[in-house]
């Protein structure tokens, strides 16, 4: 009997947010930080908070700079984060391609 | 994972259109990045021919104009807030073709066909294609 793909889903990325950020990430080189915090609709706390968590898993860099006088905190993702990404995007696929019958089993 | 948490079909299939919604919304940022290339190629097809066609104090006023335009482009993509994924090895690869076409374009030209617009307005179109071409890949 094959596993079930839900087992590939990563931890850290299973999160509805955390998803959306590293989505956002993933088809950028990098992201200003509100960038991301406009796409995901989040504040500047909460992705602060979830930005910390990826960074710290390792799949999010962090970069702070300046344009002009003004702040920025560029955010790009790790090739670990890239790696993880595509495992969990594929475990996604393959749930979402599941017979409907699985759902009362899972 | 803990194993109570939804993980049907239905919840995937959500996940994965959430997911293709930050994608597009990356892409619908990155337009900047198109419009920059084309830019680039449309100059590189008015400065090049100038480059060989113009001489004494007109070939230093659109020198000035080509430095102006760059530092516009410059000032243009630094407020941006999003770099698609892969402009850095299309804009690199663009950028060196880009170098070498005109140093090659000018050489050519200056020894050969100084002062034929039948050289130097095609080999600017030639110039400005690496351009074009990544510009085109950044759709």
């Amino acid at each position: 009997m094959t596993e079930h793909p839900r087992h590939q889903l990563d931890a850290v990325i299973h999160s509805p947010i955390r998803l959306s950020i590293v989505a956002c990430l993933a088809a950028a080189d990098k992201a200003e930080f509100a960038f991301v915090r406009d796409t995901v609709e989040v504040s500047d706390s909460v992705l602060s908070r979830q930005i910390t968590l990826l960074v710290e898993a390792g799949y999010v860099k962090a970069r702070k700079g300046y344009v002009g006088k003004r702040p920025r905190t560029w955010l790009s993702l790790t090739a670990a984060g890239r790696s993880a990404y595509g495992k969990h995007l594929a475990a996604l696929t393959a749930i979402a391609r599941l017979p409907v019958k699985d759902e009362a089993d899972v | 994972m803990t194993g109570d948490e939804d993980v049907s079909p239905g919840w995937a299939a959500v996940a994965l259109a959430e997911v293709d919604q930050s994608t597009a919304a990356v892409r619908e940022h990155s337009g900047w990045v198109r419009r920059a290339l084309i830019a680039y190629g449309m100059a590189s097809l008015v400065f090049f021919p100038a480059g060989g066609l113009v001489h004494g104090f007109w070939a230093v006023v659109i020198g000035v104009i080509w430095g102006v335009f760059l530092v516009s482009v410059v000032f243009y993509a630094l407020p941006q807030r999003v770099l698609v994924r892969g402009f850095r090895r299309v804009y690199l690869r663009a950028t060196l073709w880009w170098t070498a076409l005109w140093l090659a374009g000018t050489a050519i030209g200056h020894l050969l066909f100084a002062d034929r617009v039948a050289y130097w307005v095609p080999a600017g179109v030639v110039v400005a294609l690496p351009m074009f071409a990544a510009a085109a890949r950044s759709r």
